[in-house]
């Protein structure tokens, strides 16, 4: 039980992380219908921005907690910068042509951003300066209903901040005129703007709140594993994307579903690979599985969890 | 200057296109002979490799920051001019003479002699022109053979993405399949290997079977592309597109976890295969069979998308639902068109894996197949010579921009988002070369004979 106990926390700290980038994916496609290939490679910016002002921060020596904040606001506020940029030179002269062109250009986008970042800085990994103390890094154990658990407070920090800004997400879309917009834009794109609603805007919004959760994942993601390379974005953002697809893609509860979801089945194939029964799963099988799991996912059930199938007129 | 342009146009215009095949391996002959002293005369330091673009890029300075490769800018300008005049001495000039000059023999040749006999005279000489211009550098005819590969692999991701307009980014997923059986076969028939021991045939036997392991990789990779067929009836559109993205991370992952092939760190042995095949006789057998494999692929999807059950496939592009309505059995004409295309992914795999003489897993990941996908939309969706034309230029392309290192990629897939934005229907905008040039001029098909008596109606 402790065993299991001690993979949930696991489970559910990689997964808000996971969930927090399937948002982004999601929220674009619920307003553009475009699957924003491009967002893993966004969160690998938002990694790399948090690194550059964290290394700033702690070089003027901003220390806990206002080195972690600041570069929480700052990366999320310049990747936002950069989601926006993008719609704007890439995805917005494209609006009206087809659909199959948005996506190979927004793949082309986040190719390009990922080989601009490793031309410019180099393959080399770079690890995030220390702006946590050391000792929340440090398992600590507790024990619940007689079995030991170790954590770090690293973890639930991760977990707390996730939930708090998929909550203040929540309160956007659903009790702001801004979100109300947003979905109606995804509900019809057509009468919408006959309705007075500044679409453009409310896309850019858009683009501010996928851009900005996906620099927070990125930060969190390089506190907790301090690794940041350009192909990050390719690794994690390829994986957020699989999440937020079983989920329901365009469906916000879905992202966070899909996010704790694809968390649990990657965390417990590596975790139960520890049983010698169990032994030929090796942590290599994590992206066999979560990508045979979409796979199954979308020939069973194209639209997700919660996803509802648009239907095709004829 | 219109005038002018207007004559050069019509003196061109008017050679045959076996004329210039005979001109450029007329021009081969000259580099042979005085290439190296020409080079070294007016300071090239002998043949460059690529008309020169190559060693004009390797004059830039990547690694200075900024001014350093503002500062190398000149030196590559210096080099620029020579290497100008090297091609057109040693290429232009002789193609065109020969090709002005053999003009009217040729005119006469293919407009007399029957058509399946001038068309394997147009085959024959431009393998040989590629084969001497490629002898003289080795590191030509490794890009030759790339070349070729890539024309498979963007022709056949043609049918899909082209043709049946669907969107498939997983092609090396299956180029993956194809490559890891063939060469499996391959190694273990054929050489002594750590993982297989000794050799099962005998060398002789290589030369027979090689084309056969190469149609076995093919199968292989086709039946791996059923894992895209099936899930291709209820999906369409963007979900097709990451179905066909997961499959190709599957394959990948899949290869990557088998540790008797090697898992992460790969396959090797293939050069080995080639030693035996030379060993029996002596020629290019790798060229050769990437050549017949480029022209089997084009012939057959040429056909495919002219016969009933292709035009099928372009039914599904325009719409769907109206195709079934048609009687269009849709869900046959997918599964073969996905068949078929993976099929050639898995033949060029096969080849691909013989050239490198080394496959890896992460050669075959998703910027493999969207550098397919650059091909497609480079050279037109749904023309065949558009992708047989991009897959060229793409791959001499990526070949010379060698020496700008990571940024090469930088560039690719620039070029990607403003094909997108600029020019959505690619080089050829969905027209076939032979709608520009008719065959007739080119000297591929016999004139028609006029019917004399008769006079055309006038409108």
């Amino acid at each position: 039980m402790a065993f299991f106990f001690q993979q949930l926390l696991n489970a559910v700290q990689l997964g808000s992380i996971y969930a927090l980038i399937a948002l982004g994916y999601t929220l674009v496609y619920g307003v553009l219908l475009l699957i924003n290939f491009a967002h893993g490679d966004i969160f690998m910016a938002g990694a790399f921005i948090g690194y550059f002002v964290a290394t700033f921060l702690v070089g003027h020596g901003v220390g806990w907690p206002w080195g972690f904040i600041l570069t929480l606001l700052f990366s999320m506020a310049f990747t936002a910068m950069l989601g926006v940029g993008i719609e704007r030179v890439a995805y917005r002269p494209l609006r009206t042509a087809p659909r199959l062109s948005v996506v190979v250009t927004a793949l082309g986008v986040g190719l390009l951003l990922e080989h601009i970042t490793l031309g410019a800085l180099g393959a080399s990994r770079r690890n995030l300066p220390p702006l946590l103390p050391e000792t929340w890094k440090q398992p600590v154990e507790i024990s619940i209903l007689g079995e030991n658990l170790n954590f770090t407070w690293l973890k639930v920090l991760i977990i707390v901040i996730s939930l708090l800004l998929m909550i203040i997400l929540q309160i956007i879309v659903r009790r702001t005129k801004a979100g109300m917009a947003m979905r109606a834009i995804s509900y019809d794109k057509f009468a919408v703007p006959l309705m007075g609603v500044p679409v453009d805007r409310i896309i850019a919004l858009t683009f501010i709140l996928g851009s900005s959760l996906a620099a927070a994942a990125g930060v969190m993601y390089a506190v907790q594993y301090p690794v940041i390379e350009p192909y990050m974005g390719l690794l994690v953002g390829w994986q957020a994307f699989i999440a937020a697809v079983v989920g329901g893609i365009g469906d916000i509860r879905g992202a966070m579903v899909g996010g704790f979801i694809l968390g649990f089945v990657q965390i417990f194939v590596v975790a139960l690979g520890q049983f010698p029964a169990l032994s030929f799963l090796s942590s290599t099988y994590r992206d066999l599985v979560a990508y045979a799991l979409l796979l199954i996912i979308l020939v069973v059930r194209p639209t997700g969890i919660f996803g509802v199938a648009r239907r095709q007129k004829v | 200057m219109a005038q002018l342009l207007g004559r050069i146009k019509e003196f061109l215009g008017r050679i045959p296109l076996l004329a210039y095949l005979l001109g450029f391996l007329a021009a081969t002959g000259v580099e042979i002979v005085a290439g190296q002293a020409f080079g070294l005369l007016i300071g090239l330091g002998g043949v460059p490799a690529f008309f020169g673009v190559t060693a004009a890029l390797s004059r830039l300075n990547m690694d200075g920051g900024l001014g350093g490769l503002l500062l190398s800018i000149p030196s590559m300008l210096l080099y620029i001019v020579p290497a100008l005049v090297y091609d057109v001495v040693i290429y232009g000039l002789p193609t065109l003479l020969v090709g002005r000059v053999l003009a009217k023999p040729v005119r006469w040749f293919t407009s007399t002699l029957p058509e399946w006999l001038t068309g394997l005279v147009h085959m024959v000489t431009l393998f040989l022109s590629m084969w001497v211009w490629g002898g003289l550098v080795g590191y030509r005819l490794l890009v030759v053979m790339y070349i070729g590969v890539n024309i498979i692999m963007a022709s056949s991701l043609n049918l899909i993405n082209g043709y049946m307009g669907e969107f498939s980014c997983g092609h090396a997923g299956f180029m993956a399949v194809g490559a890891y059986v063939s060469s499996l076969l391959t190694v273990w028939l054929f050489t002594q290997d750590d993982v297989f021991g000794a050799p099962v045939l005998g060398a002789g036997w290589s030369i027979i079977l090689f084309p056969l392991i190469l149609i076995v990789g093919g199968i292989a990779a086709g039946i791996a592309g059923l894992l895209v067929a099936f899930p291709s009836f209820k999906t369409r559109g963007d979900y097709l597109a990451i179905v066909t993205i997961s499959v190709n991370f599957i394959i990948k992952s899949a290869i990557e976890n088998i540790e008797k092939i090697g898992g992460p760190r790969g396959f090797m042995g293939m050069k080995g295969v080639l030693r035996t095949m030379t060993s029996v006789i002596n020629v290019p057998w790798l060229l050769i069979w990437t050549f017949i494999g480029v022209l089997i692929t084009l012939v057959v999807i040429h056909n495919f998308v002219s016969s009933t059950k292709g035009k099928g496939v372009v039914a599904i592009r325009e719409d769907e639902i109206a195709a079934e309505l048609m009687s269009v059995n849709t869900r046959h004409t997918k599964v073969l068109a996905f068949t078929i295309s993976s099929f050639f992914a898995g033949v060029a795999g096969g080849l691909f894996a013989h050239v490198l003489g080394y496959i890896n897993p992460s050669t075959f990941t998703i910027f493999k197949s969207t550098e397919a996908l650059v091909m497609v939309y480079l050279g037109g969706m749904g023309s065949l010579t558009g992708s047989v034309l991009s897959a060229g230029i793409f791959t001499v392309a990526m070949e010379a921009l060698r020496p700008l290192e990571v940024w090469k990629k930088v560039l690719v897939w620039l070029m990607l988002i403003l094909l997108m934005m600029y020019r959505r229907e690619g080089i050829m905008g969905g027209k076939e070369l032979t709608d520009f040039i008719s065959l007739e001029r080119l000297g591929l098909r016999r004139p028609a004979k006029e019917v004399k008596g008769y006079a055309p109606a006038a409108d």
